[in-house]
């Protein structure tokens, strides 16, 4: 459930291309520290300066907003599963490498998220009495599964052709 | 992908369990602080003082990552937590980095230092290295009343026992 809707590949790449205006958009690239500075700028601010930018052609945030406001996003064409990481641990960075190759790097981007580990470090009371590790009582704490997702996204012109070669190219990776 | 990072991690992994250790995260926490305190290697890795003693967020976050592309894997034991082992792609990791035969002596030997200790005796020895080296006390009798400050669970003198077993591997360096 939790990756079906936060690790979506459509998602992840809005969530990119958002990123992406509004590192352009705000000043300095990013939100201010000062918390009085922040609450000046709400969600409706950031979709009426998205919407102005995407309507207008000579505006100077025009080619980011676009992508988000006209359905312009990136399209995957690649999306990385346990199976190709084993046989290729690289195999994310080496379609990159392969894609931006071929594709020229400003048509192309990475997405990966790994969860980050949980420390759980805590003890536990043990029905003899005694107090224990819990990682040192519990086959489950220290063995969550893996959370991780991998994306290659190309420029929306390219997807039918990037996707038939990399398909290609990973037969020779893997 | 931080290969050297998991280099130095599958090396403690590999010589804790040819010592017959347990090897949960544990053991691999307090192991890489140790050659760290002891300055027997510089490992690249952050420590904070946490609360079974010092704790790496970073090198939870790299056997994360480690086990992702199966270069160790836990195996559950019931009832028992779970023990790290080398995994199906721990060799391709050893092509990408060697360690030299100085990294590899110094892991060995304080793997064997770490090795039949359980979690608890683990979080004394660290904690008591992490008060010599963090915050530069050297009076053994100074160390067992801050251990026992910073974790009333440990008496004084298992404090002191473990101060006194912590200060040569320390002071050896």
């Amino acid at each position: 459930m939790y990756t079906q809707v936060y690790l979506h590949d459509v998602r992840r790449a809005y969530d990119a291309h958002l990123k992406a205006f509004l590192q352009d958009w705000l000043d300095g690239g990013k939100f201010s520290g000062q918390w009085q500075d922040m609450l000046r700028i709400t969600d409706n601010d950031v979709l009426v300066a998205l919407h102005r930018a995407a309507l207008d052609k000579t505006d100077p945030f025009h080619a980011p907003a676009a992508l988000l406001m006209n359905r312009q996003h990136f399209r995957t064409v690649y999306n990385q599963v346990t199976a190709h990481k084993m046989r290729c641990p690289t195999v994310l960075d080496d379609v990159l490498a392969y894609a931006q190759k071929e594709f020229g790097a400003e048509n192309v981007f990475k997405d990966h998220y790994l969860a980050k580990s949980e420390p759980n470090e805590f003890f536990v009371l043990t029905t003899n009495g005694s107090i224990e590790n819990a990682r040192q009582i519990s086959g489950i704490i220290d063995n969550v599964p893996v959370m991780e997702v991998g994306f290659i996204f190309v420029e929306p012109s390219l997807e039918e052709q990037a996707k038939r070669q990399i398909d290609a190219h990973l037969k020779t990776l893997l | 992908m931080e290969t050297t990072k998991h280099r130095l991690l599958l090396a403690v992994i590999e010589r804790l369990n040819s010592y017959g250790s347990w090897t949960g995260k544990t053991h691999v926490q307090k192991t890489v602080f140790l050659l760290d305190a002891a300055k027997k290697l510089e490992m690249p890795f952050k420590f904070v003082l946490y609360k079974h003693g010092p704790y790496s967020f970073d090198v939870e976050n790299e056997l994360q990552e480690m086990r992702s592309y199966g270069a160790i894997q836990s195996v559950s034991v019931s009832s028992y937590g779970v023990t790290l082992k080398p995994s199906q792609n721990a060799d391709w990791l050893k092509a990408q980095v060697t360690l030299t035969s100085e990294q590899e002596q110094q892991i060995e030997q304080m793997c064997e230092f770490v090795s039949t200790r359980n979690v608890t005796e683990l979080e004394r020895l660290a904690t008591a290295a992490w008060i010599r080296t963090q915050e530069h006390i050297t009076d053994p009798e100074r160390i067992a009343g801050r251990l026992h400050e910073l974790k009333p669970h440990i008496s004084v003198a298992e404090a002191l026992q473990a101060d006194h077993e912590i200060a040569p591997i320390l002071c050896s360096a």
